[in-house]
């Protein structure tokens, strides 16, 4: 070896060694607490009316006396359901040593008349019954008629309880319903972590500080530069197209220091809280010093009709390097109204950071088989709080007709749509600020995002739309995010009318594939062969790393001639996250470091 | 009698003064709003021959035994989105949930609630009806055709119509081996042997979704429909012709129909976003009445 290499490898690895290095756990937590002041920083002097702006006032001991006029202001017209619950309790929980007994009374008056619905998902569940389970434990001994539900503290304790086990039961054997949610990520961490710090039942505050770190750990794994990467069960827009608008992201600011500084009210609770991640997981959410594929195995949240099975798989599969991540679910209807089935994101050019394509489906039957309401008039409900779904331009959604197969950065997406759907044609998004959206004479659009490449081959005629605005967030008085329409020209539709139809996404950084001259040439040698007749879709593929795919719409998926069985997924199955379906056991791994969290010992094991 | 509704207030959201349960003891002239005043997604609400009121809603079951001035939910957490509540009148401590997951039933006034779906092919149940000659007979109306048990519920099997949707069903009041089932794309269908053979009965009706039949105590001939875009139907040939009676509807989605059991002539239509509708002449003109923009789920009478 001469000394030029034997130079090269050393400084090589110490930069992967600096990559990789993860700052001292003294570190971390300072960094912790500085963000933690940040996100608390505006509520302590805001003079708006919340529950935050109680809350951060009762926690810091300071200005005491607007907190309990705020608090017993907002206690005299309690609305918002389960997202008035768990501010409601946070906020007892941290300022009750210094709140004024009116506003004490005020808050148990609160829960003996104000009957909050107790909503229809997982995550409404989730949030009404840790609220409802701390509330009582707060208010012990009290019979029936003091409780708005007129069940007495320890049945409450007792049936809260049990759902929260529910719950933590069937998401750790065959997974979590509304899994890997960017804007629903906080009604799980907020729930659990004050259940984590406040739970007098040492059970349940072992349980919620697991829960914690399992949902933490989900999200670390597929975690890169502040966003989630991966299919999703529940997006809003516009955080599809601008990522760190999520919610996740705010609490990827806080626990993993990535992101962009944000005093986003889902974090208030937490920063407040003691909960601290454990080491394992945020080194695990940072280390992108080595590309992996991780694969995860979720469930459809409860299928109350127009199905055979209550709960059917989802299967994940994400490839993640330190500058993009591509992930994909094997496509159908696997949640209602907000799925993101597949998705590019990268670490260039804020806030644009994604490319995805989606058929914008929408039906009384889909709605109708997750909502018990009449099927005919389920579609304007929705509208009335998910304004987009009926929208043949929305960015969010699966469908029926829509299935894909991942190997790899190499993405094949097909539809095979029945004729009367409500939309027959397909989008792709591709955001403005690409260095390079070129259309090769292959057929190939590659797309050039810093270091980051992209190549789309659409397997059917098409045309681009320039988009002249956008949706955005903005939130209503209970933090829910509500949408409006603002001007914001440059971004581009791909948009294909043809039913039977599909795309292959091949991705390479320029570590991996050299220059996007390079990229663009290995594009142009590899054109894929497809079948496009109304019930006979599929697509021949030699990947750019040299695979052959073969997909058959819907389930036909053989690589290299060997047949995929997703069936066989497991929960958890990559370098850092592993866990068996049906174990209640999820084993973390990074470097010399183990964490298990065992849910049938209820123990964490380090 | 009362009447309930729900669900134009949105999740989360501020005012909607029309959500929860309205009674009128007045033959529908005044509404007075009983209990809960927060969104809960009432569905349906009636009372046992003890007195005692029974709600079914998206919190599960809610039972009152002051009138309606104080509530509980008598469910746990396995039991919700519950469509139906139906009260045996020979035993009215035993009741039955219809809901998106199942029958559930109760034995003891709602102390405690059993779950009852052996049998079922698919478990969404939107409406149950217990036989008034027999009441451990009864007849469930399923996502898959109708269902019926000789047992209290703890076997079901199918008795027809079999992979249609059917949203509701209902036994005479006077004719007891006569049955009716609402479905959702098919119409209207008729039992005249107690749900073991069923007969479409659709003669003039133009709107196939029917959820909701009602049949005049008084004139054994006389039925309503409440359907989805075509209002109300009549028939004063016990089904065998229907003829429909929108006039003055405002709001084509009747998703309940009732009769005041003093005077069969006056007739409420309850609506999916309209509010309430009355008639006094046996549908033939209807009126707003009350619940401006209401989903009105379900209505009752005694």
């Amino acid at each position: 070896m001469n000394i030029k290499k034997f130079f090269l490898i050393v400084i090589l690895f110490a930069l992967q060694s600096a990559n990789a290095q993860m700052v001292s756990r003294e570190t971390y937590l300072k960094e912790f607490e500085k963000r933690a002041a940040f996100v608390t920083s505006i509520y302590d002097t805001a003079q708006s009316v919340g529950y935050y702006q109680a809350a951060v006032r009762y926690a810091r001991g300071k200005d005491l006396a607007t907190a309990d006029k705020m608090l017993i202001e907002l206690l005299r017209d309690p609305r918002g359901d389960m997202f008035w619950m768990i501010p409601a309790i946070g906020t007892y929980l941290h300022g009750k040593d210094n709140m004024s007994p009116e506003a004490r009374a005020a808050m148990r008056n609160a829960w003996k008349t104000y009957a909050p619905y107790r909503g229809d998902t997982e995550n409404h569940w989730c949030m009404y019954h840790a609220s409802l389970f701390l509330a009582a434990e707060q208010w012990p001994n009290l019979p029936g008629s003091e409780w708005y539900n007129g069940k007495s503290s320890e049945e409450n304790l007792r049936d809260a309880k049990e759902y929260l086990i529910h719950w933590m039961n069937i998401s750790t054997t065959i997974g979590q319903g509304e899994f890997d949610s960017p804007d629903y990520f906080p009604e799980y961490a907020m729930p659990m972590i004050l259940l984590s710090q406040y739970a007098k039942d040492p059970e349940m505050r072992t349980r919620g500080t697991m829960m914690t770190d399992y949902i933490f750990a989900d999200f670390a794994v597929e975690h890169l530069d502040g966003q989630y990467i991966g299919g999703f069960s529940r997006i809003y827009q516009p955080a599809v197209y601008k990522p760190l608008l999520s919610g996740a992201s705010a609490f990827a600011y806080l626990y993993f220091g990535t992101g962009e500084p944000t005093n986003s009210g889902w974090t208030v609770l937490p920063a407040l809280s003691n909960y601290r991640l454990p080491e394992i997981i945020y080194s695990i959410a940072l280390d992108r010093s080595k590309t992996y594929i991780h694969q995860e195995r979720k469930r459809v949240r409860n299928v109350i009709r127009f199905g055979t099975e209550k709960n059917p798989p989802v299967y994940k599969y994400s490839y993640i390097t330190k500058d993009y991540g591509i992930g994909s679910l094997q496509g159908g209807i696997l949640q209602p109204i907000q799925q993101h089935t597949w998705g590019v994101r990268y670490t260039y050019g804020r806030p644009y950071t994604t490319i995805f394509g989606l058929h914008p489906y929408w039906s009384g039957t889909e709605v109708g088989m997750f909502f018990p309401e009449e099927v005919k008039t389920l579609i304007a409900d929705v509208v009335a709080s998910k304004g987009t779904y009926n929208n043949p331009d929305k960015w969010t959604g699966g469908s029926p007709f829509e299935r894909t197969f991942q190997h790899k950065n190499t993405l094949i997406v097909l539809y095979d749509i029945a004729p009367g759907t409500t939309t027959e044609h397909i989008d792709g998004f591709f955001p403005r600020n690409l260095e390079e959206r070129i259309v090769e004479p292959s057929g190939w659009i590659a797309c050039k995002a810093g270091d980051v490449y992209i190549g789309w081959y659409p397997l059917q005629e098409y045309e681009w739309k320039e988009e002249s605005d956008v949706s955005i967030n903005t939130l209503n008085d209970i933090g829910r995010p509500q949408l409006e329409r603002v001007k914001e020209t440059g971004n581009w539709r791909l948009r294909s009318h043809k039913p039977q139809n599909g795309y292959v996404i091949e991705v390479r950084s320029k570590d991996e594939i050299g220059s996007f001259a390079q990229f663009q040439a290995a594009l142009n040698a590899h054109t894929p062969a497809a079948t496009l007749q109304p019930g006979s879709v599929s697509v021949q593929y030699t990947t750019l790393g040299g695979d052959k795919m073969d997909f058959a719409f819907p389930e036909k998926r053989t690589l290299n001639g060997n047949a995929i069985d997703l069936s066989k997924t497991k929960l958890f199955e990559g370098p850092f996250i592993n866990a068996e379906v049906g174990s209640e056991k999820m084993t973390m791994t990074y470097k010399n470091k183990k964490l298990v969290l065992d849910f049938k010992a209820v123990k964490i094991i380090e | 009698m009362s009447v309930l509704n729900s669900r134009k207030h949105r999740l989360g959201a501020r005012d909607n003064p029309t959500v929860g349960l309205f009674v009128s003891t007045d033959g529908g002239t005044t509404w007075n709003h009983k209990g809960w005043t927060g969104y809960i997604r009432i569905f349906y609400t009636e009372a046992g021959t003890d007195g005692n009121i029974w709600s079914a809603c998206g919190n599960g079951v809610l039972r009152s035994t002051d009138g309606g001035n104080s509530w509980r939910i008598t469910t746990g957490w396995q039991v919700t989105e519950v469509l139906k509540i139906k009260v045996d009148a020979r035993a009215p401590g035993t009741a039955y949930a219809a809901t998106a997951y199942g029958v559930f039933k109760t034995e003891n006034g709602g102390e405690t609630w059993q779950e009852h779906n052996r049998g079922f092919l698919k478990p969404f149940v939107s409406d149950i009806v217990i036989d008034k000659q027999q009441s451990a007979r009864l007849l469930a109306a399923t996502e898959d055709g109708v269902y019926l048990s000789s047992d209290g519920g703890t076997v079901w099997h199918r008795a027809g119509i079999d992979g249609r949707g059917v949203r509701t069903v209902a036994q005479h009041p006077t004719i007891k081996d006569l049955f009716f089932v609402g479905t959702e794309d098919d119409g209207v269908f008729i039992s005249r042997d107690g749900g073991k053979n069923w007969t479409a009965a659709n003669n003039g009706l133009k709107h196939l979704t029917v959820y909701s039949i009602a049949c005049d105590r008084s004139n054994p001939d006389v039925l309503y429909l409440g359907t989805h875009g075509g209002g109300v139907y009549r028939s004063s040939d016990g089904g065998k012709s229907w003829q429909q009676k929108a006039e003055g509807l405002g709001n084509l989605v009747v998703h309940s129909i009732v009769m005041l059991p003093s005077n069969s002539s006056v007739v409420f239509a309850g609506t999916l976003n309209g509010g309430i509708f009355k008639s006094t002449d046996g549908g033939d003109h209807w009126n707003f009445n009350s619940q401006e923009e209401a989903q009105v789920w379900g209505l009752w009478a005694r």
